[in-house]
């Protein structure tokens, strides 16, 4: 099959279970006793509806689409990154240690707390790396369990080293005006860093696509025995895959303090874009391009949910419902022409007079 | 006033609970070859169904009948998509902690208005007669609810059904050698289903266990990562009961001790002992089986030892603030994975579909 085909089938499987998981949503809405249109409707409007809600939902493509990004970094080497709450949090972290240590208000300051924050991404997912490599500890565990530690260092860091003197409340202070993304349509939340991640959106597909890097990872995760056959040192790609991952997830952190109303840093920074942003990549079919669409829905459905609040009452949470129908729907959706359905249907076809039953044995592809 | 005192080790026995039910359900799903990184989402699921269970029908076990039910439900879902489906069971796993989590918190926020809380007596104690005489170690372990009593014989049945039975050896060759249990007779996705439902009845009642039995209410996001924590926890054992229980117990008993050291003004003597024990205890254990694959563990050991003798002598007056005793199961756990696995061996056929050759 080609590529094309392949890459339709793929679209055909995200929309059919978007719209699946949409549906479920609204049915959910209708169960509870809310009314079900006047809900879709703000729904609607909440994501797209203006240039204010335009502004607030491509403002949360930002995490989305860098997050979604980072999960194919690492996927792509046949790593697993699920700490990206971690991660996120030690950019935040970073970036505002820097911004607040930095004073002057030129814009030098933002680039050097971006790299800040990309950094501290990174040095986190080290650590889950080098005990990957060195200890034999499986990521999926150690970036998790790295996460809770994270969500605890952040509430101390700010009721305690980090917190704004003079103040009662637990936040660090703002960073300075010069280490803040500026805004890039004015009158909504929507910053410069846009540009940054759908920049690093088109250089993660032209890594992959054209790139000696790139091609190293795609054959260390797509059969690694022949990578290393072929001369590529797998354990030092995954490695830096996984470090690259790490610092994308920063940069998101980053961008969460950066780019944020009052530009500090407080408890639950990173809201929760770290499992969504794993959806965005799934949706995408892990091809970093496709992620800036998925990343806009997923971020309009989000915004969405919280004018529906105010609207109609529906509890935000019912977002969450649906993104994990998204996550669960599109990896299901890829299996379906191996699974019992089609093989259920091939069997009757079979079983059909005319035709000749053929069955491989088990073993027989191997 | 001792930080191991009585108090400490009912909190100890009470914290561990959840993870010994859940460690047993998990253990049977790993060894056939199903990871749930979703066990998150059948504690959180258990543990909202179950108080929802008893707000609507007023009865404890039903409740915890409804968590079962519950845990049941998104394994189910679980088993759909990967056992059937082939999907990634990693995948799937997230996906069932997003969906649960959103699930249990949009139920919560409608029916509750979102905190509201009804609120209920926990499950009564039953205090074994004699045993619970015994001083010390009597009124920890033996005056405890029903449910902490199931927990300690959880994961020796299992590891009884795992090791002495039929179905055990099934099990064990559905995770080990998928199709070579298909070519010897064996239903390997019959028995990866019976195994995952395991994992979700054990998930659900330790959920339940939280909210119906220890407390009484539920609260957003009420499992707090012991889902993860189980799976390190296993990780850690080496697929083994002995390993997993063992696990569960050092996990749950450093949960009680940082709730407990929060209370106190700086790290006792007592605690830098009780780390010191604990090192050398594991460096002569290394040493006397004979079980040391990898020199630098015992140099790492060594040095960790000496460093944390050397507070049991000065004392130094060492205070943490209590977010970061909060994070210190996760810490701990962290810590003892990197040093004890190097032979580690995961059952070969671990997340694998049967199908996968």
């Amino acid at each position: 099959m080609s590529d094309f085909v392949l890459g339709l089938r793929r679209l055909m499987h995200s929309v059919a279970a978007a719209a699946i998981a949409v549906a479920a949503g609204i049915l959910c809405v209708h169960i509870s006793g809310f009314p079900a249109a006047e809900s879709a409707n703000s729904l609607l409007v909440g994501a797209v509806g203006s240039t204010q809600a335009w502004g607030a939902t491509l403002n949360e493509v930002v995490p989305l689409l860098l997050v979604g990004l980072a999960w194919i970094v690492a996927i792509r080497a046949a790593r697993i990154n699920v700490g990206f709450q971690g991660q996120m949090l030690a950019g935040a972290i970073c970036a505002t240690w820097t911004g607040t240590h930095l004073t002057g208000g030129s814009h030098v300051e933002l680039v050097v707390a971006v790299i800040a924050a990309a950094a501290g991404g990174a040095f986190l997912a080290g650590i889950a790396a080098a005990l990957a490599q060195w200890r034999g500890v499986p990521e999926i565990i150690s970036t998790l369990l790295l996460s809770f530690i994270m969500v605890q260092a952040v509430a101390w860091l700010i009721r305690g080293p980090m917190m704004q003197p003079g103040q009662d409340l637990p936040q660090s202070s703002p960073v300075d005006a010069g280490a803040a993304w500026p805004t890039l349509l004015s009158g909504t939340p929507l910053h410069y860093d846009i540009l940054l991640a759908v920049g690093l959106a088109v250089l993660v597909a032209w890594a992959f696509r054209s790139t000696r890097a790139g091609w190293r990872v795609r054959m260390t995760g797509d059969n690694p025995e022949a990578a290393q056959h072929a001369g590529i040192a797998t354990a030092r790609v995954g490695l830096a895959a996984m470090l690259v991952s790490g610092a994308l997830s920063g940069v998101a952190g980053g961008s969460l303090v950066l780019s944020s109303l009052l530009g500090n840093l407080v408890d639950g920074v990173d809201g929760g874009f770290g499992l969504v942003g794993i959806a965005v990549a799934l949706l995408a079919g892990n091809s970093a391009l496709a992620c800036i669409p998925a990343a806009v829905l997923l971020a309009g459905l989000d915004q969405g949910g919280a004018l529906m609040e105010s609207t109609s009452g529906v509890p935000p949470t019912l977002v969450g419902i649906v993104q994990g129908l998204v996550i669960i729907g599109v990896a299901v959706a890829a299996h379906l022409h191996t699974g019992v359905f089609t093989k259920t249907w091939t069997a009757l076809r079979q079983s059909l007079p005319g035709t000749v039953r053929v069955r491989a044995p088990r073993g027989a592809a191997e | 006033m001792n930080v191991f005192d009585a108090t400490w080790l009912a909190t100890s026995v009470v914290a561990c609970a959840p993870l010994l039910l859940a460690a047993a359900g998990e253990l049977i799903s790993e060894r056939a070859g199903v990871l749930n990184l979703g066990l998150e989402a059948y504690i959180l699921g258990g543990s909202f169904f179950a108080y929802w269970t008893e707000y609507a029908s007023g009865s404890l076990w039903l409740g915890l009948l409804g968590g079962v039910a519950a845990g049941l439900l998104f394994a189910a879902v679980m088993g759909v998509a990967s056992i059937q489906f082939g999907a990634d069971q990693i995948v799937i796993g997230i996906g069932l902690v997003v969906l649960v989590t959103g699930i249990t918190s949009y139920i919560f926020d409608v029916q509750f208005a979102g905190g509201a809380t009804v609120s209920f007596d926990p499950m009564g104690k039953t205090r074994i007669p004699l045993l619970s005489d015994i001083p010390y170690v009597g009124a920890p372990f033996f005056d405890q609810n029903v449910l902490v009593y199931l927990s300690y014989a959880a994961v020796p049945i299992v590891a009884f059904m795992l090791y002495r039975t039929k179905w055990g050896l099934a099990v064990r060759a559905s995770g080990e050698a998928p199709t070579a249990a298909e070519a010897n007779g064996i239903k390997v996705r019959l028995v990866r289903w019976q195994a995952l439902m395991a994992a979700g009845a054990a998930g659900g009642l330790a959920g339940g266990y939280l909210s119906v039995c220890q407390l009484g209410f539920f609260v957003h996001g009420m499992s707090s990562g012991r889902g993860y924590l189980v799976l390190a926890a296993i990780f850690f054992g080496r697929w083994r009961a002995k390993g997993a229980l063992i696990g569960c117990v050092l996990f749950g008993a450093t949960q009680s001790l940082q709730l407990r050291l929060q209370g106190f003004g700086a790290v006792p003597r007592e605690v830098w002992l009780a780390v010191a024990m604990a090192i050398v205890g594991h460096l002569l254990y290394l040493v006397l089986a004979r079980r040391v694959s990898w020199t630098a563990t015992l140099v790492v050991e060594g040095v960790l030892g000496a460093l944390a003798v050397l507070p049991v002598i000065t004392t130094p007056s060492v205070t943490l603030p209590s977010e970061l005793w909060l994070g210190l199961p996760y810490a701990l756990s962290l810590i003892v994975l990197a040093l004890s696995v190097g032979t580690a061996r995961m059952p070969s056929g671990l997340t694998l579909s049967p199908r996968a050759h």
